[in-house]
C-alpha cells in the first residue's frame, strides 16, 4: 500500500492551482457565467498549451500519456476553482468515446486536434427523461443512401453551444432490446437541420436543448460498432462521475478553507466567530464531508485503473459527492452569514455549483437505488 | 382546548383573501415582483396595492381607535398578516403595523403617536430596518454608527448593511450611538428618519433568490430630537422586546405551505418523458415527511399566537418555530430541487422550468432564511440558554 500522490502529480496539483488562481479568480468565473459562450477560449488554448486538455490521452495522439489519478487531481483544482470550461466534455467525454470507439482513422483525425485544444466536443445523450438509460434514447439515426438522417431532441446537453463536434447517442434498431439498439455519430456541431438552445440552470453551464431534424451524417462518422454504442456509453459515464466526484472534493476544500479563514477573521461578541463551539462543530462536520469525498474518489480512480469491479463504488461516491457538496455548502454559508447570502462574496458561485453537480450524472438517489438494487437483489 | 379561530375571524379571513386575490392577484404571484425590487413596473403596482390596502383600514389593526385604528385582537392581525404571506403580496405592507406601530405605542411621546399612529394606519408611513451594521450582524448590539447631540438635533454618521428596501419606503427605523463610553447594549438610541434628508446614500447589494438589500451610508445626516423613540440610550431594549406579533416576522409556516402545496399540484401531474415523479417511492416518502413536519410547525404557530392572544410574550417559544420553520424550507426547496435531477436545476426562462423557476428561486432565497433575523445558531443559543436554562460557557 502507498497512498501518496507521485512527485509528478504534486508539481501538476501546484502548477494547476497556482494557473487557476491567477487566471480564474471567482470574478473570472462570474463574468464567464453572463457572457455568451460561458468559457473563455483564451484559457482554453493556454490549458492546452500546459498539456491538460491532453492529459489523459496516449502520447501517439499527441496528449501527456497521463493516468486516471492524474486527472482525477487535475479535476480537483478544476473544482476547486469552479472552472467554466468544456474540459470534461471534450478531455474526458470526447477523448474516450474516441479511444474507446473511433478507428484508426478516426483516432488520428481528431485525438491530435482535441490535445491541441483545437477541438471541442459534447456528448449529446439525455432526451425528456433524462436518466442515463438506453430505453430512454428516442432519437432515431435511419440509413439513407451513404448517409445517417438524425431525428430527436436531445437535452441537458453541457457546451453544446461551443462544440465543433457533438457525439450523438441515437438509436439504429426499433427491434432488438434498448442497450443492443444504440449508436454513436461524430456530427458536426454547425450541420443543417441541428438548433441548438441554451438552457437556463442555477450553474449557468452551458446545458443546451439540441434538436436533431433529419441530420444528415456520413456514414463515416459513425463511432465504433453499429447498434454496440452502449456499452461505450456506460463506460465513458463512469470516467465522467467520477470526474464529478473529483470537482467536488476540490470544490468543498475550498468551502471549507473560505470559511475556516472566514471564522478565524470574523468577530462577533469580541470574539473571532470561529471560537464559538457550534461554529467549530460545523467546521469539524465539514471536514468530515471532505476527507471522505477525496478518499473515497482516490479509493474508486485506485479500483478502475486496476481494472477491478468499480460500478457500485462510482455510485457511493457519487452519494457521497453530492450530499457532502450540499452539506459543506449549507454551512460555509451559514458561516460567512448575511454577507455568503448577497453575489459580492463568492460563496453564491459554489451553491449553484454544488446544486447542478448533485443532479448530472444521476441524483443521489438514483445512485442510492443502484446499491440498493445490487445488495437486496 | 379550541385551535380553531371562530367563525367571526374566519368571516374576516375570507374577505381579507377576496380582497387580496383581487388586488394582488395571481399574475403578479406569479411574476414575483417583489423580488425584482428594481423593476418600475412593479414599483407602481405595489404602490397602487398599499394605496388600496391603506384605504381598508385594517393596517390600523394593531392601533386604538384614538389613534385612528381599529382596536383589533392579535388573532385578527394575524390573519391580515398571514393571508398577505399566502398571497405574496409586497412585503412591507403589514410589517409597519406589525413591528412599528406596537413599539411606537409602548414607548413613544403622545405627540409622536399623534403624529405617527393614524399615517401608518393608513399605509402613509413606511420604513426599511436599520439595525444591521458590517460589524454588528448576530452581534447587533456592536453596532458603530453615531447619533451625536447637537442643540435640537442628532448628527448620524456610519453605515448600515442589509438596509432592505431602503431605496423605496418614505422613513428609516434606526438604531444609533448616542453614548459611546456606555457598555455596549446601554448606549443605543432609535430614530425614525425622513429618507429624503440630505446625507444619505444608497448602493444596492444584490442577493441570491434574485433579492436585492442596500448598503446605506449615513454622512452628517441631520435628525431632530423629536424623531428620537423613547429615552435616549434606551433603544437597545426597545429593538429587542419583541412587541405583538413581531416574534412572528421572520417566518410564518404559511410561507412554506404555499410552496408545498404548489409543488403538491406541480407533481400530481409531472411527466417528463414518461417518468412520473409521483410514482417513485422515494419522492412520495418526502411528501409524507414534509407534510408531517409543516403542521408541526403550524401547531407551534398557533402556540405562540394564543400566547400573544393571552398578552404573553413568547421568548424562546419564537426561536423553536423560526428554527424548524426555516429548516424545513430549505430542506424542502432542496430536496424538490434534488429529487427532479436535471429539471431541478432549471431557472425562469427554461420552458420545463419548475413552477416556472420558483422552486429554483426559493431554494436560493431559502439560504437567507436560516440567517436573516437571528441565524439558526443564535436561535439554538437562545433555546439552550432561556428554554433549557443551561449554563453559560
Amino acid at each position: 500500500m502507498d497512498l501518496e500522490l507521485t512527485e509528478t502529480q504534486k508539481s501538476l496539483q501546484t502548477a494547476a492551482r497556482s494557473f487557476l488562481e491567477t487566471e480564474c479568480p471567482w470574478t473570472v468565473v462570474r463574468d464567464l457565467h453572463d457572457s455568451d459562450s460561458g468559457y473563455s477560449p483564451e484559457m482554453w488554448r493556454e490549458m492546452a498549451e500546459l498539456g491538460w486538455v491532453g492529459l489523459f490521452l496516449p502520447e501517439e495522439y499527441e496528449g501527456a500519456g497521463g493516468s486516471l489519478m492524474d486527472l482525477i487531481i487535475l479535476l480537483e483544482e478544476m473544482g476547486r476553482a469552479l472552472l467554466p470550461s468544456p474540459f470534461v466534455s471534450t478531455a474526458l467525454l470526447g477523448t474516450q468515446t474516441l479511444l474507446l470507439a473511433g478507428t484508426d482513422e478516426q483516432k488520428a483525425s481528431f485525438l491530435p486536434q482535441i490535445a491541441k485544444g483545437q477541438l471541442i466536443t459534447a456528448l449529446a445523450l439525455l432526451e425528456a427523461n433524462p436518466d442515463y438509460k438506453a430505453a430512454s434514447i428516442n432519437t432515431r439515426a435511419e440509413p439513407d443512401g451513404d448517409s445517417y438522417l438524425i431525428q430527436g431532441t436531445k437535452i441537458f446537453v453541457r457546451d453544446a453551444n461551443i462544440a465543433d463536434y457533438l457525439i450523438c447517442v441515437a438509436k439504429t434498431d426499433s427491434k432488438a432490446k434498448p442497450e443492443d439498439a444504440i449508436s454513436l455519430f461524430l456530427v458536426k456541431g454547425d450541420s443543417p437541420g441541428i438548433a441548438c438552445t441554451k438552457l437556463n440552470t442555477i450553474g449557468n453551464d452551458r446545458q443546451c436543448e439540441v434538436v436533431f431534424n433529419n441530420v444528415r451524417v456520413p456514414k463515416g462518422q459513425l463511432l465504433g460498432q453499429l447498434n454496440g454504442g452502449w456499452d461505450i456509453i456506460e463506460r465513458v459515464l463512469q470516467y465522467a462521475t467520477l470526474a464529478e466526484c473529483a470537482e467536488v472534493v476540490g470544490l468543498t476544500q475550498k468551502v471549507l478553507d473560505m470559511s475556516v479563514q472566514y471564522a478565524k477573521e470574523r468577530v462577533q461578541f469580541d470574539h473571532p466567530i470561529g471560537s464559538f463551539q457550534a461554529v467549530q462543530h460545523m467546521c469539524a462536520d465539514m471536514s468530515t464531508y471532505v476527507e471522505g469525498c477525496r478518499w473515497m474518489t482516490w479509493y474508486t480512480t485506485w479500483e478502475m485503473e486496476a481494472g477491478l469491479p468499480c460500478a457500485l463504488d462510482i455510485s457511493r461516491a457519487k452519494v457521497w459527492a453530492s450530499e457532502a457538496a450540499q452539506r459543506v455548502v449549507r454551512n460555509g454559508q451559514q458561516i460567512y452569514g448575511g454577507v455568503g447570502f448577497t453575489l459580492e462574496y463568492p460563496m453564491h458561485l459554489y451553491f449553484r455549483r454544488a446544486k447542478c453537480s448533485e443532479v448530472i450524472y444521476g441524483n443521489p438517489e438514483s445512485h442510492r437505488r443502484v446499491i440498493a438494487d445490487d445488495l437486496l437483489g | 382546548m379550541d385551535f380553531s379561530f371562530g367563525e367571526d375571524l374566519e368571516r374576516f379571513r375570507k374577505e381579507v383573501r377576496n380582497f387580496f386575490d383581487k388586488e394582488w392577484p395571481q399574475e403578479l404571484r406569479n411574476w414575483r415582483g417583489w423580488l425584482q425590487p428594481d423593476n418600475p413596473e412593479f414599483l407602481e403596482k405595489t404602490e397602487e396595492f398599499n394605496r388600496k390596502l391603506g384605504a381598508t383600514g385594517w393596517l390600523g389593526l394593531a392601533i386604538p381607535e384614538e389613534y385612528g385604528g381599529l382596536s383589533s385582537s392579535t388573532l385578527q392581525q394575524y390573519i391580515l398578516y398571514d393571508e398577505v404571506r399566502r398571497g405574496h403580496c409586497p412585503p412591507n405592507c403589514t410589517g409597519d403595523m406589525i413591528i412599528f406601530a406596537p413599539t411606537i405605542l409602548r414607548y413613544a411621546t403622545e405627540e409622536q403617536k399623534k403624529k405617527f399612529l393614524p399615517a401608518i394606519a393608513k399605509g402613509e408611513m413606511d420604513f426599511c430596518l436599520g439595525y444591521s451594521e458590517p460589524n454588528a450582524g448576530s452581534d447587533a448590539a456592536a453596532l458603530q454608527l453615531r447619533a451625536e447631540r447637537q442643540g435640537d438635533f442628532y448628527i448620524l454618521n456610519g453605515n448600515k448593511i442589509f438596509t432592505t428596501q431602503a431605496h423605496i419606503v418614505k422613513y428609516a427605523w434606526l438604531t444609533a450611538r448616542t453614548d459611546p463610553e456606555a457598555p455596549k447594549h446601554r448606549g443605543i438610541s432609535l430614530f425614525i428618519i425622513d429618507m429624503n434628508t440630505p446625507g444619505i446614500s444608497i448602493r444596492p447589494m444584490y442577493c441570491m433568490g434574485n433579492e436585492r438589500t442596500n448598503e446605506t451610508f449615513w454622512d452628517n445626516v441631520k435628525v431632530p430630537v423629536e424623531n428620537r423613540i423613547g429615552e435616549e440610550n434606551k433603544g437597545w431594549r426597545y429593538t429587542t422586546t419583541a412587541l405583538g406579533l413581531e416574534r412572528l416576522i421572520p417566518f410564518n409556516t404559511t410561507w412554506v405551505r404555499v410552496l408545498f402545496d404548489e409543488m403538491i399540484d406541480l407533481l400530481k401531474t409531472a411527466e417528463y418523458g414518461g417518468w412520473r415523479p409521483k410514482e417513485d417511492p422515494y419522492i412520495r416518502s418526502k411528501v409524507g415527511e414534509f407534510s408531517a413536519e409543516l403542521e408541526v410547525c403550524q401547531a407551534l404557530e398557533y402556540r405562540i399566537l394564543w400566547m400573544l392572544n393571552e398578552g404573553r410574550m413568547p421568548y424562546a417559544e419564537g426561536s423553536i418555530l423560526k428554527l424548524r420553520t426555516t429548516e424545513l424550507y430549505q430542506r424542502i426547496t432542496d430536496t424538490f430541487t434534488q429529487v427532479l435531477g436535471l429539471y431541478g436545476q432549471l431557472t425562469k426562462g427554461s420552458a420545463q422550468a419548475a413552477l416556472d423557476g420558483g422552486l429554483i428561486e426559493q431554494h436560493e432565497s431559502s439560504i437567507g432564511a436560516t440567517i436573516l433575523a437571528g441565524t439558526s445558531q443564535v436561535q439554538r443559543n437562545i433555546i439552550a440558554l432561556a428554554w433549557l436554562g443551561l449554563p453559560m460557557a
